[in-house]
C-alpha cells in the first residue's frame, strides 16, 4: 500500500470515529444556535479608538472570520463579544436580549485564546471539568456526569486517554484542542476562538483547521475566531469579515471577498494582487497619458486605482494598446511562474503569471490587458 | 587550568565553564558554609552522649527553643499571609505612591537589627505610641512573646514579598480571563486558579522568612525582655553561654539549632520537590 492509500484509509477511519462519537455527543453539546448582532459598537482605550462604529449580524450556526492585519481591531471585536472587555458605546445582542452590560462569567461564551490559557497545575481532566465545577451547587452536575462528560469531550477533540496528563506534558496541538474541548464543555452559546492556530507550525494548523470545521459542523454553535491568516478565513468561514483600522471593509462569502473586493484595502489585502495609479478620462484608462484599451464602465473621470490579479491578464501586441512594462525579474510560486514588471517613466511595478513551464522572460517588453479588474476613484 | 579546561572540552558545550564554575562554587560553600559549621559540630562532639542529652533536655533550653521555633513559625506565617496581599497589590495596582511603598518593603533587610528592635521597643512598651492605648486593654506586647512574633514579622516580611513580585508579575492574565468565561466567579479564580501556582513561591518565601526569623537576635533582644523560660529566645541563650565561657554548652545548643532547621528545611525542600514533580513546574 503506498503512502496516500494508507493515508486516505487513516484518514477514513478517523472520519468514522468522529461520526462515531457525534451523534453521542450532539444531544448534549448542540444549544440552540444563537444569533448574535452587534450594533455602532466604539471601542477607545484612552486617546486611540480600536473601534469606530462597527456593526455585524451573526446568524446562528454560522462559523465566521474576524481577518484583518494586527492593530485592525478584530481581537477587540471578538473580546467585546465575550465580555472581556466592555465598549466605550452601542450593543452586543445575544439573540433579542442585550448582553452589554451582563459579566463575561455570566455571557455564557465559550473563549479559545491563542496561548491556550490552560491552567497548568491542573491535569488535562481538571481543565475540561473546570467550568462544570465552578457552577453553583444547584446547577452543578454530579462527579459522575462530569466525568462522562469529560471523557466524551476528550474523545471529540480526538485526545482519548490522555485525561491525567498536565499541560506541560502536552504538544502544541494538544493543549489547542484540550483548550476548545474545556470551552466546550460549559456548553456556551457562542464559541470564540482569538487566533486558534496562530502559535502552531503549518501542518498542524492544516490539520486543526480541517478538524475545526467538523466540530462545528457536528455541534452547530454560532462561532467566530479571529484570524491574520487569510487562507484560513477564506477556506474555514461561512462568511468572512475583513477588517481594518478599527472598521468592516467587506462581510461576504469567500467567493464574494477573493471575486468581488468592496474596497481597494480588501483588493490589496486579500490574494496577490498589483494596483496602478491611473486616470479615468471620457470612459477610457490612461497610464501615464496612454490608453491601455480597458473601458472605465461607470467610474467618475479623474485620477483613480486600477487593481487586477497577475493570472488575470492576457498578452497582447503592443500597439493594440495595454500596459507595457519592462521585464525586471521573475521567481517560481508554486505552479506558476511570477514575472515582475515596470511601467511608464515612473517604473510602476506590477506582476503578472505565466505558465511555470515557459521560459522566465530575461528582459524586454511585454504588453498585457487585464481580463477581469477593478477601478477604485482615489481618495476614496 | 589545562585540567579542567581538558575535562570541558571533552564535552563541548554552548556554555562553557561548566567544569571551573561547579569547582568554584564547592570551594566557596565549603569555605563560608561547610567549614564553620564543621568547627561547630566537631566542638559539640567533644562532650559526651550524656552530657549532651543533659544540655538538650535542660528545661531552660528547651523553653528558649520553644520561644525561638514557636515565635519564628507564627511570624512566618503571618509574614506569609500579609506578604502575599502586600506583593498583590504591589504588582496589581497602579497608585500614587506605588513605588515608595515598594522601597519601604527592603527596609527591614537594610535597618540594623537592633535600631529596629529598640524603635519596636519604644512604641510598644506600655508608655508607648501604640503600647500606651494597648496597655489598659491588658494587652502586653513589649516584653512578651508577642513583642518576639511582631519583630520577627518585622525582619521577615520582604523575604516574602520579594519571592512572591515576580511570580505574580508573570500571571497570564489570559488565565484568569479564561477562569472567567468559563463561569469562574472572582473567589473561585482566586482559590482555584490564582493560589495554586502561587503556592510554590510563597513557600520558599515561608522558608526564606522563617530561616531569618529563627537566627535573628539583634531586634528581638530589645523588645523581649529576656526573662529566662518565658521570653529568651535560642540565640540569646548561646550567647550567654558564650559570655559564661561556657563554649561546649553554647555550641552544643546551637547544634540542637541547627539540627531542628535542617530537618524542617528538608521536610519543605521534599514538599516542594513533590509538588514540582506533580505540577511539572514551580
Amino acid at each position: 500500500m503506498n503512502a496516500l492509500a494508507r493515508y486516505r484509509v487513516e484518514t477514513d477511519r478517523i472520519e468514522a470515529d468522529v461520526a462515531a462519537v457525534t451523534p453521542r455527543v450532539s444531544g448534549r453539546l448542540r444549544g440552540d444556535p444563537m444569533n448574535v448582532t452587534v450594533q455602532d459598537l466604539v471601542k477607545t482605550f484612552g486617546e486611540t479608538a480600536a473601534l469606530y462604529g462597527v456593526s455585524l449580524d451573526i446568524r446562528g450556526g454560522e462559523l465566521i472570520a474576524l481577518l484583518g492585519p494586527s492593530g485592525s481591531g478584530k481581537t477587540t471585536l471578538l473580546r467585546l463579544i465575550a465580555g472581556l472587555d466592555f465598549p466605550t458605546s452601542g450593543r452586543i445582542l445575544f439573540g433579542d436580549e442585550d448582553a452589554s452590560t451582563k459579566s463575561v462569567k455570566d455571557r455564557n461564551v465559550g473563549f479559545v485564546f491563542q496561548h491556550y490559557a490552560l491552567f497548568r497545575h491542573m491535569t488535562v481532566f481538571d481543565n475540561i471539568a473546570f467550568g462544570l465545577r465552578v457552577r453553583p451547587r444547584s446547577q452543578r452536575p454530579s462527579e459522575a456526569i462530569i466525568r462522562e462528560r469529560v471523557l466524551t469531550l476528550l474523545d471529540l477533540v480526538q485526545l482519548p486517554g490522555l485525561d491525567r496528563r498536565y499541560p506541560s506534558q502536552l504538544s502544541g496541538g494538544q493543549r489547542q484542542r484540550v483548550a476548545l474541548a474545556r470551552a466546550l464543555a460549559i456548553e456556551p452559546r457562542v464559541l470564540l476562538l482569538d487566533e486558534p492556530f496562530g502559535a502552531l507550525d503549518a501542518k498542524v494548523r492544516k490539520e486543526l483547521r480541517r478538524w475545526l470545521r467538523e466540530i462545528h459542523d457536528h455541534t452547530g454553535h454560532t462561532t467566530v475566531f479571529v484570524t491574520h491568516d487569510q487562507e484560513e478565513a477564506l477556506e474555514l468561514a461561512d462568511r468572512v469579515v475583513v477588517m481594518n483600522q478599527g472598521c468592516i471593509e467587506q462581510v461576504g462569502s469567500a467567493d464574494d471577498i477573493y471575486d468581488r473586493p468592496a474596497t481597494p484595502f480588501v483588493f490589496d489585502f486579500i490574494g496577490d494582487s498589483s494596483a496602478l495609479p491611473v486616470e479615468v478620462r471620457s470612459g477610457q484608462v490612461y497610464l501615464d497619458g496612454r490608453p491601455i484599451g480597458i473601458d472605465a464602465g461607470g467610474e467618475p473621470e479623474g485620477p483613480a486605482t486600477l487593481f487586477f490579479r497577475p493570472g488575470h491578464v492576457q498578452f497582447v501586441n503592443d500597439d493594440s494598446g495595454g500596459i507595457a512594462g519592462i521585464v525586471s525579474g521573475s521567481r517560481r510560486v508554486g505552479d506558476i511562474r511570477r514575472v515582475e514588471l515596470e511601467a511608464g517613466l515612473v517604473r510602476h511595478r506590477f506582476e503578472i503569471d505565466v505558465p511555470a513551464d515557459s521560459q522566465a522572460p530575461k528582459a524586454g517588453r511585454i504588453a498585457v490587458k487585464p481580463t477581469a479588474w477593478r477601478l477604485f476613484p482615489k481618495d476614496e | 587550568m589545562n585540567a579542567v579546561a581538558a575535562i570541558v572540552g571533552r564535552r563541548p558545550s554552548v556554555i562553557p565553564g561548566f567544569g571551573i564554575t561547579l569547582g568554584f562554587a564547592l570551594t566557596y560553600l565549603s569555605l563560608i558554609v561547610l567549614i564553620p559549621i564543621a568547627a561547630l559540630i566537631l566542638r559539640t562532639s567533644s562532650l559526651t552522649w550524656e552530657q549532651f542529652w543533659a544540655i538538650a533536655t535542660n528545661e531552660r533550653v528547651v523553653a528558649a527553643l520553644r520561644v525561638s521555633f514557636g515565635a519564628s513559625l507564627i511570624a512566618a506565617i503571618i509574614n506569609a499571609f500579609f506578604g502575599l496581599i502586600v506583593a498583590w497589590v504591589l504588582v496589581r495596582y497602579r497608585f500614587p505612591g506605588r513605588r515608595v511603598l515598594d522601597a519601604i518593603v527592603d527596609l527591614p533587610f537594610a535597618l540594623p537589627t537592633a535600631v529596629a528592635g529598640i524603635a519596636l521597643t519604644a512604641i510598644f512598651a506600655p508608655t508607648g505610641w501604640v503600647g500606651q492605648f494597648l496597655d489598659p486593654l491588658g494587652i502586653k506586647v513589649a516584653y512578651s512573646v508577642t513583642g518576639i512574633v511582631i519583630a520577627l514579622t518585622f525582619i521577615g516580611l520582604p523575604f516574602v514579598v520579594r519571592t512572591l513580585q515576580p511570580v505574580i508579575e508573570e500571571i497570564d492574565r489570559e488565565v484568569e480571563e479564561a477562569a472567567a468565561t468559563l463561569g469562574a466567579n472572582r473567589r473561585q479564580a482566586i482559590a482555584r486558579v490564582i493560589l495554586p501556582t502561587l503556592l510554590p513561591p510563597l513557600l520558599t518565601g515561608f522558608v526564606l522568612a522563617l530561616a531569618r526569623a529563627i537566627g535573628e537576635y539583634g531586634s528581638v533582644i530589645f523588645i523581649a525582655g529576656n526573662l529566662p523560660y518565658v521570653t529568651e529566645i535560642a540565640p540569646l541563650l548561646i550567647v550567654i553561654r558564650l559570655e559564661e565561657f561556657d563554649y561546649v554548652g553554647a555550641s552544643a545548643i546551637a547544634s540542637i539549632m541547627l539540627a531542628i532547621s535542617f530537618l524542617m528545611f528538608l521536610a519543605i525542600n521534599l514538599i516542594q520537590a513533590w509538588a514540582r514533580r506533580r505540577f511539572g513546574h514551580v
